[in-house]
C-alpha cells in the first residue's frame, strides 16, 4: 500500500483535516475547556462576586466617601484570599484534566491517540492552567470596566498586582497538584497526597519534634534550626504569613519575594511533572502509588507518621498521667507504626492479604523504630549529655518564665555574655544533666500546695517545677538549645549544688535584676522619668514629681544591692511575706530621634527595699503598703 | 506490517509477556487466540502504543509504535473495554477523533450512519447498550481510515446480523485498502471464518503462528477402527497430541499432513480409517494440551 498516496486521498475526503502534531493538540485543549467547565466557571463566579460585584455594590460609598483609594485598599486586601482559592481549585483542575490517568479504559484510549506523551501532558497542563488564567483576565477586565463605570478614577497598579498575584498563586498550586497527580493512579488519593504534601514539611517537623521531645532529655523543638526552611516548604503558611498589605498610608503589597519564588517553583514542578509523565507506566491506573521508587517511601512514611502521631495519641490517652517512661510509648508506636505499614501495603496491593508477603518489611520497620528509640533514650548520640564548654560559648540566653512576682523583672529572659556568667550557666546545665533521673518530663509534675499558716487567704507552694531553656550561641557560629523542667522545693533550694538553687542564684544576681528591669525593657540611660505611681488597694497613688528622681535612685540602689527585685521559683511563704501587693510603675519617655515613644517599668515593692520604702514614706504612701499575703489578690 | 520482537512486560513481578514474538503480514486478518491471561490484551496495548515494553520492540512497517504519533495516526483500535467521555455522543467523539487522526473521513462517517441505524449519534455513548456502544466504536474506528485495525474481542455484544455486517465492512477494507486487522477473540469459530493468519498465545509467548490453512494442514484428526479392540503401538516419531476411544473407534489427533499420516497408519491394516480436518477450536485445544492447558475430565 502506498502510504503517502493514501494520506493525500483521505485528506480530500475529510471535511476538516488535521495534522499529526505530537506536542500539542487543540482539539483536546478545547475538549478540556468544554468538559470541565464547572471548575473554571465556579472559580470565575467566586472572583466575580469578590471583586467587580463588590465594587458595584459599594458604588455609593466609593463615590461619596472613599474615592479611588478604596480600590487600592480593597484589591490589595483581597489578594491573599487568592492563596486559598488557588489551593482548592488547583487540585480540582489537576483532578479534572488528568482524570484519565486514574481509569484504565480512559488511560488506554488517551494513550492510543497519535500524540506524544509530552504533547498530552502539555495540552492537558495548559488547558488546566487556562481554567485560572482566563477567568483571572476576564475578572480583571470586568473590574476595570466597573471602575470606569463608577467614575471616580482607576487604580491600574493594584489591579495589575492582583492579576499577577492570582496568576502566580494558581501557577504554583496548580503545578503542585499536577506534580502530585503524577505520583498516583487513584483520583481519591490525589487530593490526599496534595493535602499531605502541602503540609508535609511542617507535619514531619512536628512529628519528629513530638518523638524527640518524648525520648530526648532536654530536646527543644527549635534545636534542629529548620524553622525558616520548614515554613518555606509549607507554601500556605509562608504565603499566608507574608502576602498582605503594608497598611495605611502606603498600602503596598508585601510578600512579593515569596510569590515570585513559589511561581518559579511552580515552573520547576511542571517540568518535573512532564518528566514523570514521560516515564509513567499507564498500567498503574487505579494504583494508589504509580511510581515504583515512591512505593517504599510511601509505605515507610505512612508507618512513621502512624507510629508518631497515633502512637503518641494513644499513649497520651492511657499513660500520660501515670508515667513519664518512654517505653510504654514505644510499645504504642510499634503497634501503630506496624499497623500503618500494613495499611499502606493494603492500599498499594489493593488487597487485605498482605501479611504473608510483606511481614519482613513490617518487622524491619519495627526493628529500626526500636533501635532509633533506644538510641535516643540511651543517648547513644551524646545529645543529652552535651554541655558546651564555657570557652566555646559567645553568649547564652537563659529563659525561665514561671517566676514570681510577675513584674517587669519577672519575664525571665537573661542574655549573658561575660565568661563568668557563661560558666555559671554551664555549671547549672551540668547539674541538670547529672540529675536527669530526678527531673520531671512535664510541667507541674511535682507541684504541690498546702494552706498557709500565716496567711489564711492563700495556699503556699512547697514544691513545683521550673521551666528552663538555655540557648547557647557558640563561637563557631552554631546554636545549641536545650529545654528542661527542673524540680524546685525548699530542700533543693537549700542545697547549693542542686539545679534549683543554681538557677535561683542566677536569676537573683543583682546585676541581672537591674538589667531585667531596665535594659531588657528598652530603657536607656538618660531617658527622662515622666511620672510614677504606686498601686494600692484603693487605686493608683501618684508619687509627687519632686520625689521622682530620688525614687529612681532609691530603686536602682536597692536593685543593685539585691534588696529589691528578688524573684522566687516557688510561691512560698517568704514570697508572700517579702513581696507587697503594691507595684511602683515608672513612666519613661524614650530619648533620641529614633525612639519617640513612652514606656513603663513596673516593680513590685519588697519589704527589704529600704531606700525605696524611705522615699515612699516621704510621699506619705507607706500606709497603703500591704504584703501579698495580707492582700486578697 | 506488524511485528513484535521478543517483547517482555512485567506487572508487579508478574511476567505478562515473556519474550513474545509475532508478525502479522500486511493486508492480513490476524487472529490472536489464547487462554485467559495469556497476554492477548497486553500485546494489543503494546501494538496501539499504550504500553511501553520492558524489553523488545513493537513495530509497524518497521517503525517503533511507542511515542511515534506518525505511526499511531495509522492505527485505530477497539479495546475490550470501551471508553467515551462522560455524556459524549458518537458525534462528539467523532469531532474529537477528527482532531487527532489526519485521515479521519467525515464523508465515511455520514455513509456509515446507514450501516449503524440503531445508534443515535446524538445520544451519549454511555447511555447506549453494550452492543450499540460496540457499533459506535466500529463506526468511529473505520472513519479513521486506519492501515492497522487492532480489535480486542470486537464483536462481543453484537447480534448475529450486526456481526456479519461488521466483519463484512472489515473485510471490505482489507480488500480495498489493504488494511491489516489484528483481532483477539475467544470466539474461534468466528475467527476461523475471517482470519487468514492465526497466532496462539500461552503464558506470554506465541506458541504457533501460521496461516490458518497451514495450521489446519499440519494437524489431522484420524478416526480408525482396527481388527483388535486395543490401539496398536504407533511409531515413536509420530507426534500424537491426543487419543480417545469410543467403542472400537479410536480418535487420534496427530501432527502432520493428512496424506502422510494416512499412509503411515495404513500399515496397521485398519478396518476403517478417515482423516478429518480440525476446526480452529480443536487446534487451539490440542495445541494447548501440551502447554498444560488441556480440557480435563473433572469429577466433582
Amino acid at each position: 500500500m502506498n502510504w503517502e498516496g493514501k494520506t493525500m486521498r483521505s485528506e480530500t475526503l475529510s471535511s476538516k483535516p488535521c495534522r499529526v502534531c505530537g506536542w500539542f493538540n487543540f482539539t483536546l485543549f478545547q475538549k478540556n475547556l468544554t468538559r470541565f467547565w464547572p471548575v473554571w466557571t465556579l472559580y470565575s463566579v467566586l472572583w466575580f462576586l469578590i471583586l467587580p460585584t463588590n465594587f458595584l455594590t459599594s458604588r455609593d460609598r466609593i463615590i461619596r466617601h472613599e474615592g479611588a483609594a478604596y480600590y487600592r485598599e480593597a484589591v490589595i486586601d483581597l489578594i491573599p484570599s487568592g492563596i486559598f482559592l488557588s489551593l482548592f481549585f488547583g487540585v480540582l483542575a489537576a483532578m479534572a484534566v488528568f482524570s484519565y490517568l486514574y481509569n484504565s479504559r480512559a488511560a488506554g484510549m488517551m494513550h492510543a491517540l497519535p500524540i506524544r506523551r509530552e504533547g498530552l501532558f502539555l495540552t492537558n497542563y495548559l488547558s488546566g492552567l487556562c481554567f485560572f488564567l482566563l477567568p483571572i483576565g476576564a475578572v480583571a477586565v470586568l473590574t476595570l470596566l466597573v471602575q470606569v463605570y463608577i467614575g471616580v478614577g482607576l487604580d491600574l497598579t493594584a489591579l495589575f498586582l492582583w492579576t499577577w498575584c492570582q496568576a502566580m498563586f494558581s501557577l504554583f498550586f496548580y503545578s503542585f497538584a499536577v506534580f502530585c497527580a503524577m505520583f498516583t493512579g487513584n483520583i481519591v488519593a490525589l487530593p490526599v497526597f496534595y493535602g499531605v504534601l502541602n503540609a508535609l514539611a511542617y507535619g514531619l517537623y512536628l512529628l519528629f519534634s513530638a518523638m524527640a521531645d518524648l525520648f530526648l532529655f532536654g530536646y527543644y523543638g527549635g534545636t534542629i534550626g529548620m524553622d525558616h526552611l520548614i515554613v518555606w516548604l509549607t507554601p500556605v503558611i509562608r504565603l499566608g504569613r507574608t502576602v498582605g498589605s503594608s497598611g495605611a498610608p502606603d498600602y503596598r503589597l508585601t510578600g512579593l519575594l515569596s510569590i515570585f519564588v513559589y511561581a518559579l517553583a511552580g515552573v520547576v514542578l511542571a517540568a518535573l511533572s512532564a518528566a514523570l509523565y514521560h516515564r509513567r507506566h499507564i498500567e498503574t491506573a487505579g494504583d494508589v502509588v504509580a511510581v515504583s521508587w515512591v512505593k517504599p517511601i510511601f509505605k515507610y512514611g505512612v508507618a512513621f507518621c502512624s507510629a508518631v502521631a497515633l502512637g503518641t495519641f494513644f499513649w497520651s490517652l492511657f499513660f500520660l498521667a501515670s508515667t513519664n517512661s518512654a517505653w510504654p510509648l514505644l510499645l504504642f508506636m510499634l503497634f501503630t507504626g506496624v499497623w500503618g505499614y500494613f495499611v499502606a501495603e493494603m492500599l498499594m496491593r489493593k488487597s487485605f492479604r498482605v501479611f504473608r508477603k510483606s511481614w519482613p518489611g513490617g518487622a524491619a520497620f519495627a526493628l529500626v523504630l526500636v533501635l532509633a528509640a533506644g538510641a535516643m533514650e540511651f543517648d547513644l548520640t551524646g545529645f543529652e549529655s552535651r554541655v558546651p564548654q564555657a570557652s566555646q560559648v559567645a553568649e547564652v540566653t537563659l529563659e525561665s518564665y514561671s517566676l514570681s512576682p510577675l513584674d517587669s523583672g519577672g519575664y525571665g529572659c537573661y542574655r549573658l555574655n561575660r565568661p563568668e556568667d557563661i560558666a555559671r550557666v554551664a555549671a547549672l546545665h551540668q547539674a541538670v544533666v547529672r540529675s536527669k533521673a530526678d527531673l520531671p518530663d512535664e510541667q507541674g509534675a511535682y507541684a504541690s500546695w498546702i494552706p498557709s499558716a500565716a496567711y489564711p487567704n492563700w495556699d503556699i507552694q512547697i514544691s513545683g517545677t521550673q521551666h528552663l531553656r538555655l540557648t547557647y550561641l557558640l563561637k563557631g557560629g552554631g546554636t545549641l538549645i536545650r529545654q528542661y523542667w527542673i524540680p524546685v522545693d525548699e530542700d533543693l533550694l537549700k542545697n547549693e549544688a542542686s539545679p534549683a538553687a543554681q538557677l535561683d542564684r542566677l536569676i537573683n544576681d543583682p546585676e541581672q535584676i537591674l538589667f531585667q528591669y531596665f535594659a531588657s525593657n528598652g530603657c536607656q540611660e538618660g531617658d527622662p522619668l515622666l511620672s510614677a505611681e504606686l498601686s494600692t488597694l484603693d487605686g493608683p497613688a501618684v508619687i509627687p514629681t519632686d520625689l521622682l528622681e530620688e525614687l529612681l535612685d532609691a530603686i536602682q540602689s536597692d536593685l543593685a544591692e539585691g534588696r529589691l527585685g528578688r524573684h522566687y521559683l516557688l510561691d512560698s511563704e517568704e514570697r508572700y511575706t517579702n513581696c507587697y501587693f503594691n507595684d511602683i510603675t515608672l513612666h519613661f519617655a524614650a530619648a533620641g530621634a529614633d525612639r519617640r515613644y513612652d514606656y513603663t517599668v513596673t516593680i513590685t515593692v519588697q519589704s527589704t527595699a529600704g531606700a525605696t520604702l524611705k522615699v515612699l514614706e516621704q510621699a506619705g504612701l507607706t500606709e497603703t503598703l500591704v504584703t501579698k499575703g495580707d492582700s486578697m489578690w | 506490517m506488524i511485528a513484535a520482537k521478543h517483547v517482555i512486560k512485567t506487572f508487579d513481578g508478574f511476567r505478562a509477556l515473556d519474550g513474545l514474538t509475532m508478525e502479522a503480514p500486511k493486508g492480513s486478518i490476524y487472529g490472536l487466540v489464547g487462554p485467559n491471561g495469556a497476554g492477548k490484551s497486553t500485546i494489543l496495548r503494546h501494538i496501539t502504543g499504550v504500553y511501553r515494553p520492558d524489553q523488545g520492540e513493537v513495530l509497524v512497517d518497521g517503525q517503533e509504535v511507542y511515542e511515534n504519533p506518525a505511526v499511531k495516526a495509522r492505527i485505530a483500535s477497539i479495546p475490550d473495554e470501551l471508553y467515551a467521555f462522560l455524556s459524549a455522543s458518537t458525534r462528539d467523539m467523532m469531532k474529537f477523533y477528527r482532531g487527532f487522526y489526519p485521515r479521519f473521513d467525515a464523508k465515511r462517517y455520514q455513509a456509515l450512519k446507514e450501516i449503524f441505524p440503531t445508534v443515535d449519534e446524538k445520544t451519549p455513548i454511555r447511555r447506549l447498550s453494550k452492543g450499540m456502544q460496540k457499533q459506535s466504536a466500529f463506526w468511529l474506528a473505520l472513519c479513521c481510515r486506519p492501515d492497522v485495525l487492532v480489535l480486542d474481542e470486537p464483536v462481543d455484544g453484537l447480534d448475529p446480523v450486526m456481526r456479519r455486517q461488521v466483519w463484512s465492512l472489515l473485510m471490505g477494507d482489507v480488500t480495498e485498502y489493504n488494511t491489516t486487522v489484528l483481532v483477539s477473540s475467544h470466539n474461534l469459530r468466528e475467527l476461523e471464518d475471517v482470519c487468514d493468519h492465526v497466532g496462539i498465545l500461552s503464558h506470554g509467548k506465541v506458541l504457533i503462528q501460521r496461516s490458518l490453512s497451514d495450521l489446519q494442514e499440519n494437524i489431522v484428526k484420524m478416526q480408525i477402527v482396527f481388527q483388535e479392540r486395543e490401539l496398536p503401538a504407533l511409531p515413536e516419531d509420530m507426534e500424537v497430541l491426543h487419543v480417545s476411544q469410543v467403542g472400537r473407534i479410536h480418535t487420534l489427533i496427530i501432527r502432520g499432513q493428512a496424506d502422510e499420516v494416512t499412509n503411515r497408519l495404513a500399515v496397521y491394516a485398519p478396518i476403517l480409517m478417515e482423516a478429518l480436518p480440525l476446526t480452529l477450536e480443536e487446534i487451539f485445544i490440542y495445541e494447548l494440551g501440551g502447554e498444560d492447558y488441556a480440557v480435563r475430565d473433572i469429577v466433582l
